[in-house]
């Protein structure tokens, strides 16, 4: 005897039993056809220069967000690359130069940073991006150090 | 609201400081940009602020003649609904999401400015950013799910799919939202979730490890992804085609080939396009509480497609059955699969 079962809905919430859809569905992505793979990402093309890449050895956390409609990302992230001093960094992704960084309180080692909030919003060619973090040092307790910071930016044809 | 094409026709101009106050959220609504205030001031968690008409740049002292004369302004919001978690607008109106509620900014001009209303009072956005706006379609996650909003509209998604099985996270760091309008999905990434709200679909695409997601707009990617690794970052995109598939798995229900009876499955083939099956299982139980048994099938056949299951040590006898497919070796589209079976009595 055969049966065919069609594949409908991911419903790992329901029962196992008489589940009329799916119980896992990993790595693929629905559409009006059916499942349809995933593949791996691909290497992208991010300089060694770009800021973000700089710090990367020591970039603590970072969050991108997209800007524009041409896949370009803005970031904020924290830095304890050059000096002891831990930095919170917002800027333009692809844009060398283009960020800005606040400082936070000297610290000789951090033991743990994360961002709090990212927030960006644009305006015709212009955008604004706010964000802050908070970071703890590695010896001395569980003193904690915030930086908050905010950035403007204008989009200009050259 | 047109928004500008970037390129390396574009450059940044700009500086590090701005007289716009600290942000935990920002969206823009009509002319102006509103944002969530950030501070431990009173009220400030659950307050908004709008710049002046048309000028990001210029953020006058709220309640002087100049903020009046440009429009800009303050509102504070109920605080039981908790801080403001999100900002949604377009040219006309916006949406200012709380914690537990939802307040639709509609631009009336004048002195007022904005009207809000409040019209959900239960539920908002779980923390910073947890939604993705696609023209005036906004999914976002609250504490109990994920949900629809459009036309001032509410739908729950997620209810009796995903929300119990994964209830949107808190966490500390802010989480990844991210979407591609190109193929219709949004993802969340506590979860690692997949939206498609055109079929209303939801699956899973993990992160590489400690990876984050990015927006892309790209009918052959699927998402993009920051990628950490040997002391480099690299911006990439898990496309539809060009690279090695992912692993994907796919695991049925429980369901009775003969009902009130006993059947062995001894074959199966997934009804795919392009498929390349690495290994196919058949679980089997005989109570719905019990614990499931795998067999796993033969390679598939290259004449019947068909992965069997007759000749294994285990066959897959018993009274409910399921199959978990893997595919290592990608396909275009599947859509189900065949069992081939027999009945093997009542007890």
């Amino acid at each position: 005897m055969q049966v065919k079962f069609d594949f409908l809905n991911w419903r790992p919430d329901a029962e196992d039993l008489r589940n009329p859809g799916l119980t896992t569905a990993d790595n693929v992505i629905h559409d009006a056809e059916g499942y349809k793979k995933v593949s791996l990402p691909t290497s992208g093309a991010f300089a060694t220069n770009q800021p973000v890449s700089n710090d990367f050895t020591a970039c603590l956390d970072v969050i991108y967000k997209p800007i524009g409609n041409s896949g370009e990302l803005v970031a904020a992230w924290i830095s304890n690359s050059t000096t002891t001093t831990a930095a919170l960094r917002i800027g333009a992704v692809s844009h060398v130069g283009h960020f800005t960084t606040v400082s936070m309180a000297t610290l000789a080692s951090i033991n743990a940073a994360s961002l709090d909030f990212f927030a960006v919003a644009q305006l015709d060619q212009q955008f604004v991006m706010s964000a802050k973090c908070t970071a703890s040092k590695l010896s001395g307790g569980s003193t904690a150090y915030s930086a908050a910071g905010t950035v403007a930016y204008s989009i200009t044809s050259v | 609201m047109s928004k500008p094409s970037f390129s390396n026709a574009f450059v940044f101009t700009g500086s590090g400081s701005t007289s716009m106050p600290d942000a935990t959220v920002a969206g823009a609504i009509n002319r102006f940009i509103v944002i969530g205030l950030s501070g431990t001031a009173s009220n400030k968690a659950y307050s908004v602020q709008w710049c002046a008409l048309g000028d990001p740049n210029d953020w006058p002292t709220s309640g002087t003649d100049d903020a009046r004369t440009k429009q800009s302004g303050v509102q504070v919001l109920n605080p039981k609904h908790g801080k403001v978690t999100g900002i949604a607008g377009n040219d006309f109106y916006g949406y200012i999401f709380q914690q537990n509620a939802i307040s639709k900014a509609t631009y009336i001009g004048g002195d007022v400015v904005f009207t809000f209303d409040t019209f959900e009072e239960s539920r908002g956005c779980i923390d910073y950013d947890r939604f993705a706006q696609v023209d005036d379609l906004i999914i976002f996650q609250s504490e109990s799910g994920y949900h629809a909003l459009q036309n001032d509209q509410i739908t729950d998604i997620g209810y009796g799919a995903i929300d119990n099985s994964y209830t949107p996270t808190t966490e500390t760091s802010p989480v990844d939202v991210a979407k591609n309008q190109s193929i219709n999905t949004v993802f969340f990434g506590d979860h690692d979730i997949a939206y498609n709200y055109k079929t209303g679909q939801f699956t899973r695409i993990p992160h590489y490890s400690g990876n984050r997601y990015y927006s892309i707009d790209s009918a052959d990617g699927i998402i993009g992804q920051v990628v950490f690794s040997s002391g480099a970052i690299d911006r990439q995109i898990a496309t539809d085609s060009g690279a090695a598939p992912a692993t994907a798995t796919v695991v049925t229900g429980d369901f009775e080939l003969n009902p009130g009876g006993r059947a062995i499955v001894d074959a199966a083939r997934p009804i795919t396009d392009g498929a390349s099956v690495s290994s196919m299982k058949i679980g089997v139980k005989d109570l719905p509480s019990s614990s499931v048994t795998w067999a796993t099938g033969t390679a598939l056949n290259s004449r019947t497609g068909m992965s069997n299951f007759r000749g294994g040590a285990n066959k897959p006898e018993g009274r409910y059955h399921r199959a978990e497919f893997i595919f290592t070796g990608g396909f275009t589209t599947i859509t189900g699969a065949d069992f081939e079976f027999f009945p093997a009595g009542k007890l």
